[in-house]
């Protein structure tokens, strides 16, 4: 079996974060998790992701800011929009189009499971 | 008078001196005309008239002279009256002076004798001040009418008994004779009677002027006023209390606009962040319920998840209408649209539900209809709203009545009525506030017309209910033309 892929998790939000890391785990894949955009961004200079899921609202980083930064670095990440607001708002489509695509929380498993594969086959291309 | 006896007796009778200083010092113009000729003139004549005695007196005086010229008709004819030994009535006239003034005076004449002959004898009353004080008078009385009928303010004047004694005019436009003598109380709204009341008392009894905002209410529309409530005196007494009021109608319902707004705008604010925090633990309680149901074996295990997974659903759907609710972005994927379409299609839709409830659906649109910009799936959401929230109105059945216009300022404006149990006034103001229902439980989310509320709002319209207890409510919904939407509704794709 390949090397499993590589996610990291960015969410300020401890419950959601815990489930997300757990449930990838079963799934079979490499899982991180960040509690903010800085701690995100060390950890992706550490060692590259395939696949980010990146929350919008959380302090000290902004989820576009850090999107940015995540845009502009070697190697760039698959992300996913991971967010528990409106996926009309403004500023989420604005950072969704920018991203593989969008996971509103809460999220069916199916679905959350369908979005990661597109992202990373879309990556591998 | 002139057929009375003189009250003193003969031996009484002052002398003739005692008349002649009467006659004299007297206010009033007397003179004697003998045979055209004046005989004798008084103090006054000779003040008033500017004429000497001697020129009076000289036989060649012109007796006519003294009469303005379109008395002298008249004149002459009570003074050939007089020669027949006939009375003259007294009358108006005007008198002219040796420098030609005119004075406005009124004269009474007897026939006497003197000194051996028939003579005339008059005394002459100048009333030209009465006139001037009567017609100053007559114009400070026009210059208050007009100005109470003229004026901006509503002024009412009210009895003791509360009744309406004078009234300048009336918000409604109505006949103010219908109001006089009716209890002011009958025109206000229910919620003004007591501070109206009182404020009357206080007037009345302390005399202590006060302001106060008001309702007027007439069959079911509302007038809002600042008045100024003070007592009109007389003398000691109070006999009447003056209402002068401003109408600041269009200031409260702008204001009302206004509050509702930023209240509907924090309650979007609040929504959504209440949205954000819950759907992160709700994401890990509904993520951990599919992931254990995934794995059970158990199938009284795997029943108990599904139904916890049907539980978290609810949780997700109310906090998903809290989250539309809260949406402040303009709406997003526009296109031309029909309103008659929009309309067909959400009638279409509730058609069956409409049988059901039997409830009679009658439209009346208006045509040609410009053309919107709009998110049609969205705008069939607010109809489809608005339309079964006036199904659940009706559960004995009714009418409901869709109907369409275009509207100043660009607008298209869809009614629904419906012939229901309307809503109470108090109730109207939290209509588009998330949860507010006076249904049953379980009956809807409590966030259809908020969101409704939204939808429009997003689209540039405006979304407003009028309603009273007992008489249906209708629904009214402006939304703005497309950009060079002239009625032709020929839409570019």
């Amino acid at each position: 079996m390949a090397k499993a892929e590589r996610i990291l998790i960015v969410d300020d939000d401890e419950d959601a974060a815990d489930f997300a890391a757990r449930f990838l785990k079963s799934e079979g894949y490499e899982v991180r998790r960040a509690g903010s955009g800085p701690e995100a961004l060390r950890l992706v200079a550490r060692r590259p992701f395939d696949l980010v899921l990146l929350d919008v609202r959380m302090p000290a980083m902004d989820g576009s800011q850090v999107l940015d930064e995540l845009l502009a670095g070697p190697r760039a990440p698959a992300v996913l929009v991971f967010t528990g607001d409106h996926g009309a708002d403004p500023r989420i489509r604005a950072m969704t189009r920018r991203s593989a695509g969008i996971v509103l929380k809460p999220f069916k498993l199916n679905e959350l499971r369908r979005l990661i594969q597109r992202a990373l086959k879309g990556r591998a291309r | 008078m002139s057929g009375r006896k003189n009250p003193l007796s003969a031996a009484q009778a002052p002398a003739a001196d005692t008349f002649k200083i009467l006659a004299e010092e007297s206010p009033n113009v007397i003179f004697i005309n003998k045979m055209g000729s004046v005989v004798y003139a008084n103090k006054k004549a000779v003040d008033l008239m500017g004429y000497s005695r001697e020129e009076f007196y000289a036989p060649d005086f012109d007796f006519m002279s003294l009469v303005a010229p379109e008395f002298h008709a008249r004149t002459r004819r009570n003074l050939k009256m007089h020669m027949r030994g006939r009375e003259v009535p007294p009358f108006e006239y005007a008198i002219m002076t040796k420098d030609g003034r005119k004075i406005e005076a009124i004269i009474a004449t007897k026939l006497v004798a003197y000194e051996g002959g028939a003579a005339i004898l008059g005394v002459v009353t100048d009333v030209s001040r009465l006139k001037r004080a009567e017609a100053q008078l007559r114009r400070s009385e026009e210059r208050w009418r007009s100005l109470l009928e003229q004026s901006v303010s509503h002024i009412t004047i009210v009895g003791p008994d509360e009744r309406i004694e004078f009234m300048n005019r009336r918000p409604s436009g109505r006949d103010v004779r219908e109001a006089v003598g009716r209890p002011i109380c009958e025109f206000m709204a229910p919620e003004s009677h007591p501070a109206l009341r009182a404020a009357i008392r206080r007037a009345f009894m302390g005399r202590e002027p006060s302001t106060l905002e008001l309702i007027a209410e007439v069959k079911g529309r509302r007038w809002w006023f600042q008045t100024h409530v003070g007592p009109i005196c007389d003398g000691d007494s109070v006999h009447s209390v003056v209402l002068s009021s401003v109408d600041i109608t269009d200031a409260k319902k702008a204001e009302d606009g206004l509050r509702q707004a930023q209240k509907l705008a924090s309650l979007g604010r609040l929504s959504a962040g209440l949205a954000h925090e819950i759907n992160n633990p709700l994401s890990a309680l509904s993520g951990e319920v599919q992931m254990v149901l995934e794995r059970a074996r158990d199938p009284k295990l795997a029943a108990s998840l599904r139904f916890m997974g049907r539980v978290s659903s609810r949780i997700e759907n109310i906090v998903k209408g809290l989250l539309e609710f809260s949406r402040q972005d303009p709406a997003a994927d526009r296109q031309p649209v029909r309103i008659h379409d929009v309309l067909e299609r959400t009638l279409k839709l509730v058609e069956r539900r409409m049988r059901l409830a039997g409830i009679r659906v009658v439209q009346r649109y208006g045509r040609p209809m410009p053309l919107l910009h709009a998110n049609r799936g969205q705008l069939e959401q607010v109809f489809m709203n608005v339309i079964l929230n006036s199904r659940d109105a009706m559960p004995g059945g009714g009418v409901l009545t869709v109907s369409t216009r275009k509207a100043p300022g660009g607008f298209v404006e869809v009614a629904v009525s419906d012939t229901g149990a309307g809503i109470a006034r108090e109730h109207l103001d939290h209509v588009f506030e998330p949860f507010f229902s006076t249904k049953d439980p379980g009956r809807g989310t409590g966030l259809g017309l908020p969101i409704s509320h939204g939808i429009v709002s997003r689209h540039g319209g405006t979304i407003r209910i009028s309603s009273e207890a007992g008489r249906g409510a209708r629904v009214f919904v402006r939304l703005p033309v497309a950009h060079g939407g002239n009625g032709k509704g020929n839409g570019k794709g």
